[in-house]
């Protein structure tokens, strides 16, 4: 009888303390962790994308612009290294006119016409190799209901874009390399 | 009630309360979390270090590839060299048909080759010149543009320092695949023939790049040709940046068209893993293309 009235309450704080601290860490601090990551990893990407689309843009021609994206594999090891899964790309030439709002978006084989080529009608033109890579950033900690970005890969469009270089002409085709 | 409690458990231990411990606690995981996010931001962050410095790089390059064929005076060297050439070759046949036919002629045919040739060495002393001339006024025009540009790359975070970039090394070569920008001459029909067997591209008909495209009859002479992107339909190939495969050094005494920048850059990562690292960037450009010749 006077041991349980002896028996203080202070573990009562302990456990009532221990189950705060378990909702606090598990409804807060993870997420919060999982959300500064996939904005660190997220930057880390855009650097590398960025960096890798300005050495697109210095290919000789468009075309091999083309294959290098898709037979090169480096960037996507890095980014698989950094945490980010590439899951797709699409390299599109943006092509601005000299009133600003004058734009159009080609895709792979589609040439620039003569209209918006350097001394068109259009011209002088912008011309910018825009690289849209959809990846998967997965959290730190994972699991349970899946909510993107805290517990399942959140999925995000990063771009880059750069400034195409080769402007002049093929002296064999007299085309613009910008076309080929 | 548990007022009471709490006032004896208080008497009971003579100790502080429990209460604000969370508080603590979570100021304590907060302050880690920071420290986390500040570690991986200073990652992070080269390589918006790196891109900047890239960027710097670039201008650079292309600051030096511009000035190397300022008012296309390589192009307008490789033209002269053609030329020089053609003349030198159309003299000495000349000289040769005068020596075996025309005796009245011999001297004065004799006259214009010796002439023609003192030209070719000349125009070589020239060309001599030229590369000098060009090399240094490229490296002046990159150092006047890195003075310009340094102090806007020094940072200082807590997270991260970026240093001011180091004194840029440059170097001149020339790209591969790029012909040279003098077309294939046309007029004397035994030099054609040779030249398109030795020194001329079948398909642009522009000479090859970076020859030395001695004429049989007389080897002492050096026409040395050197790359740079051809004028097409009066469109002159503005400056560019290349990809760093694409460069080449000069093997021989060549007139540059390409200019290769290197440059370092010291960062530290402040906070967790106080990590020094050196950056290194390569920007590398080639020249404004030839004009076309009137």
């Amino acid at each position: 009888m006077s041991t349980s009235k002896k028996r203080g309450q202070r573990g009562g704080a302990i456990a009532e303390f221990g189950t705060a601290f378990v909702v606090l860490v598990i409804f807060f601090f993870v997420p919060l962790v999982n959300l500064s990551f996939i904005a660190v990893k997220y930057f880390i990407a855009q650097g590398l994308i960025q960096e890798y689309v300005h050495r697109l843009a210095e290919t000789e021609k468009r075309s091999e612009a083309y294959t290098m994206l898709s037979t090169d594999d480096w960037w996507k090891d890095f980014c698989d290294r950094c945490g980010v899964t590439v899951s797709g790309h699409e390299l599109k030439l943006v092509v601005c006119g000299a009133t600003g709002s004058d734009k159009i978006t080609l895709s792979s084989g589609a040439p620039v016409t003569s209209q918006w080529l350097p001394g068109g009608s259009k011209a002088p033109c912008i011309y910018t190799l825009d690289l849209v890579v959809d990846v998967l950033i997965p959290p730190i900690y994972s699991g349970g209901p899946a909510v993107p970005g805290i517990t399942s890969p959140l999925p995000l469009k990063i771009e880059g874009h750069s400034n195409w270089e080769n402007l002049s002409r093929n002296p064999v085709t007299s085309g613009y390399f910008i076309n080929e | 009630m548990i007022r009471t409690y709490e006032r004896a458990s208080r008497a009971n231990k003579g100790n502080r309360s429990n209460k604000g411990n969370m508080l603590v606690l979570s100021g304590v995981f907060l302050a880690l979390l920071a420290v986390l996010v500040l570690v991986a931001c200073s990652f992070g962050g080269l390589f918006f270090v790196f891109n900047r410095i890239q960027t710097t790089t670039d201008e650079l390059a292309l600051t030096g590839a511009r000035k190397l064929n300022e008012q296309d005076r390589i192009g307008q060297m490789n033209n002269m060299i053609a030329r020089c050439r053609q003349l030198v070759y159309d003299a000495h046949e000349s000289h040769t048909y005068a020596y075996e036919n025309a005796d009245h002629l011999n001297q004065l045919a004799e006259q214009l080759h010796e002439e023609a040739r003192e030209g070719a060495i000349l125009l070589e002393a020239e060309r001599q010149k030229l590369r000098t001339v060009a090399v240094n006024e490229a490296k002046s025009a990159i150092a006047d543009r890195y003075n310009e540009l340094k102090e806007a790359h020094a940072l200082v975070l807590p997270w991260l320092k970026v240093a001011i970039p180091t004194t840029p090394v440059v170097d001149f070569g020339c790209a591969k695949d790029i012909s040279s920008n003098v077309a294939e001459l046309k007029g004397i029909d035994e030099l054609e023939t040779e030249d398109s067997k030795l020194y001329v591209q079948t398909d642009s008909h522009l000479y090859k790049e970076n020859i030395d495209a001695k004429i049989s009859s007389d080897s002492e002479l050096h026409f040395w040709i050197s790359s740079l992107p051809a004028p097409v339909q009066s469109t002159v190939a503005p400056a560019r940046c290349i990809l760093a495969k694409q460069y080449k050094a000069l093997m021989h005494p060549d007139l540059p068209s390409v200019c290769k920048v290197e440059m370092k850059l010291g960062v530290d990562t402040g906070i967790g893993a106080d990590a020094h690292q050196e950056m290194k960037a390569t920007g590398i450009a080639v020249a404004t293309g030839g004009e076309k010749v009137l």
